[in-house]
């Protein structure tokens, strides 16, 4: 009896041990579970309890969630605010006016790149072209704002006075159309370097074999592109998507530097989100529930995005 | 014997490194925060005469002109005055020079204060101020640019700041306080104001005033500059004409407020009329509404800078390619230095209907005591020495920053009436003497944001201007019962 009560407890043990691992593991990731704990899912649960709160940053609070708990109040008053389904029709076009073109021209440069043999120029290109990415973005949108000035700025002043091919240029930021290439070209610059860098990356990683295999079927440059390349670089393109289809939290350093158009009718839906909550009334509040709702269809894209193109490890 | 294997030795060193930073958290010296519980006299203090004056300043006072570090913590054993950065500021006046000015003067010797400016500091309408408060971690003690019509409301609501006019009756620089309180205009006093008492400190101000290219208006038969609005519609349209469109007529700014509409109110209504017992910017008000006629006027001519939605034309201005324009005088002033002060005339804003003199918009970015800061009385001490009227390195350099200043007497002492690259400055005295403050609320921003898009669609002829007010009122009305 002994010798089989020792036995279920040690089958007791393997099977924990089975079930939850070596403890040592826990210790590898306990600094960043902490951090995480802390810095992520604090913030996200504050948030939500905020939300649910009519938490105004000038009035007295205090840290219960019970405190001016209004229930689902900011997400019905949400409903019926026209800014916010303004703000979400200018999220779409402020990620139109700029995803597409860096995805290709980022794309295009990495794979161009790649094809540079000396090293030491591949080298001086890379930091050429994320130049743009170390650049503040504040300061880059305001030195755009300088390129797009609509009278004698230098954009005008090429078109008009150097190459002479545009006589009445356009108010390139306060016009209702030309807002939209003006704001996405800026927001093109400023990013593709560090996406040329991650799809670098990933070109880099693809075996050499893989490229003379090619070349010994007889694959010219672009079907290498086609059939070597981008599947090699697949996860990569996973990740760009993942990092960038949440376009609802958009636009809000980008806006108060470059202006949100023409009497700020392109304010963002996160940039409104920024301005209930710290301006005026300081409604931080209902500044959380249209936060949380943009987040929750973020969440939403990022999900068809990984039920679409998933990886191999995704 | 059992080894460690490489995974447990990478777990060790990652634990020991939490531990680490754990400990170098906890030993980390926060400055003053320690001698806070010390020190802090917690009650503002009571308002009594001072009889004794440091026996320094001006004779022993050398005007330190090379660069100085002003942004290292103090050294040990000194009393470390963290004074929360506004950057565009010192990018314009040179705070950084006073500041180590100040830190050299001998009295520091003894007093063992060193001012230190602190780029990671927060403005006085920042919530997380009163948090560090409740916490009793504050560890700056005020900030140097807070426009008071759109921030000092909020500062106060949340008891970031407090009245600062007892500390400058405590001062050690007894006869520069004296001075303070002597020469200040009334209207930037009312503008620093809540409650009845003082809360902010005026470094630079701005005045919303009418300015030319003299060059530009005597070729157009101007060379008094208009007189009214029909004359400056006139002149705009004649220097446009006259100069083929390289030149603009005139320049209006109204995606900004109170850098324009908010100003030309006042050339059109009376004080009284100006705002609502509320403390709103009255845009329902008839001279308003006329203010945005006038301006449509200009668009509709063609004879305004492309770009008038958004920023508006600060470039052109520059450039010298504008010939009038209403915006903050400094503005003004730096299209002088550019092209010439000999061709720039600043003037208050030329008069509407029945107005005998128009009046202005006005702003101060200023200086705000944190509540519950370290070192309140040195903070105090500092700021008094450097906002002296009589501060010859302070106040001569407001002027030529383009910025003017607060008080009566430094105009008298500084500017020379025969020096063209500051007599401009004379007169935006004299507008901000009999200037309206605007009163201190926190909706004006609100008034902005939502008057804004109506009015830009009023001046791109979607709407009336009377259904571009009632909109926005309505929607203003809207959000403050919100």
């Amino acid at each position: 009896m002994a010798r089989e009560a020792g036995k279920a407890t040690t089958g007791k043990g393997k099977t924990w041990r089975k079930e939850w691992g070596n403890l040592g593991g826990y210790l590898f990731i306990a600094p960043l579970v902490l951090m995480w704990l802390i810095f992520g899912a604090y913030p996200y649960f504050r948030g939500l309890l905020i939300a649910l709160q009519d938490y105004r940053l000038l009035d007295a609070q205090t840290w219960s969630p019970f405190n001016s708990f209004n229930g689902l109040h900011n997400f019905i008053e949400m409903l019926g605010d026209k800014a916010v389904w303004q703000g979400i029709k200018s999220a779409f076009f402020l990620y139109l006016s700029w995803f597409p073109f860096t995805a290709a021209l980022s794309l295009f440069t990495a794979v161009m790149l790649n094809r540079v043999k000396t090293n030491w120029l591949a080298s001086v290109y890379r930091v050429l072209i994320t130049l743009a990415w170390v650049v503040p973005l504040p300061a880059a949108m305001y030195m755009w704002t300088q390129i797009y000035e609509p009278n004698f700025g230098y954009l005008t002043y090429f078109l008009r006075d150097v190459l002479h091919i545009w006589r009445h240029t356009p108010a390139w930021t306060s016009d209702l159309f030309w807002y939209w290439p003006a704001i996405g070209l800026a927001s093109a610059w400023k990013g593709f370097g560090y996406y040329m860098l991650l799809f670098l990356l990933g070109l880099y990683n693809i075996p050499r074999d893989l490229y003379d295999a090619a070349r010994v079927d007889g694959a010219n440059g672009w079907q290498q592109f086609r059939y070597v390349e981008l599947p090699g670089i697949r996860n990569i393109m996973l990740l760009f998507l993942v990092t960038n289809v949440g376009f609802l939290g958009a636009g809000t350093v980008e806006m108060m530097t470059f202006t949100a158009g023409p009497g700020d009718i392109y304010t963002t839906l996160a940039l409104y989100s920024w301005r209930v909550s710290f301006e005026g009334a300081t409604r931080l509040g209902y500044g959380a529930a249209l936060a949380l709702f943009a987040g929750l269809i973020n969440l939403g894209l990022v999900t068809i995005v990984f039920k679409t193109l998933r990886s191999e490890k995704a | 014997m059992s080894t460690l294997t490489h995974r447990r030795q990478i777990a060790i060193a990652m634990l020991l490194a939490v531990l680490l930073g754990t400990v170098a958290g906890c030993v980390t010296p926060t400055p003053q925060v320690t001698e806070v519980t010390k020190e802090v006299v917690k009650e503002v203090p009571v308002t009594k005469e001072v009889v004794k004056e440091v026996p320094v300043t001006k004779e022993v006072v050398k005007e330190v002109v090379k660069e100085v570090p002003v942004t290292v913590a103090a050294p040990p054993g000194m009393k470390e005055v963290r004074i929360a950065r506004c950057g565009w500021l010192e990018a314009e006046i040179p705070l950084d020079l006073a500041i180590a000015t100040y830190n050299a003067l001998p009295e520091r010797a003894n007093d063992k204060v060193q001012i230190v400016l602190d780029p990671t500091g927060k403005a006085s309408g920042d919530p997380l101020l009163a948090q560090m408060r409740k916490d009793k971690k504050m560890v700056w003690n005020g900030y140097t640019c807070d426009a008071p019509f759109l921030g000092l409301a909020p500062a106060v609501e949340l008891e970031n700041i407090v009245p600062i006019e007892p500390y400058i009756q405590t001062s050690q620089y007894v006869t520069a306080a004296q001075r303070i309180k002597g020469q200040m205009f009334k209207s930037v006093w009312a503008e620093n104001s809540a409650k009845g008492q003082l809360y902010g400190l005026p470094m630079v101000t701005d005045v919303v005033v009418f300015m030319y290219r003299k060059d530009y208006l005597a070729a157009v038969g101007y060379p008094e500059g208009p007189k009214n609005w029909d004359e400056v519609l006139d002149a705009a349209k004649k220097v446009q004409a006259k100069y083929g469109g390289d030149v603009f007529g005139f320049a209006p700014t109204p995606a900004v407020l109170w850098r324009y509409v908010a100003a030309l109110h006042q050339a059109f209504s009376l004080p009284d009329k100006l705002f609502t017992p509320e403390g709103l910017l009255n845009i329902k008000d008839p001279g308003f509404i006329e203010a945005m006629k006038i301006t449509k006027q200009f668009i509709d001519a063609g004879v305004v800078p492309a770009g008038w939605e958004t920023w508006g034309y600060p470039e052109t201005w520059k450039m010298g390619k504008v010939a009038m324009a209403l915006n903050q005088h400094s503005m003004g002033a730096w299209g002088g230095m550019i092209w010439g002060y000999d061709n720039l005339k600043i003037v208050p804003i030329p008069v509407g209907p029945g107005i005998e003199n128009s009046g202005t918009m006005f702003w101060s970015s200023s200086f705000e005591l944190y509540n519950d800061a370290p070192y309140p009385q040195e903070t105090m001490d500092f700021m008094v020495w450097l906002s002296d009227p009589d501060n010859e390195l302070w106040q001569r350099g407001l002027f030529k920053a383009g910025k003017i200043s607060a008080y009566a007497s430094a105009y008298d002492k500084f500017i020379d009436p025969k020096d063209v690259t500051q007599n401009w400055a004379l007169g935006v005295r004299d507008l901000l003497k009999s200037a309206t403050a605007a009163p201190n609320t926190k909706w004006y921003i609100t008034v902005h944001s939502k008057f804004l898009p109506y009015f830009i669609s009023y001046l791109q002829g979607k709407t009336s201007a009377e259904d571009a007010v009632n909109k926005a009122w309505d929607e203003i009305q809207a959000e403050m019962k919100k």
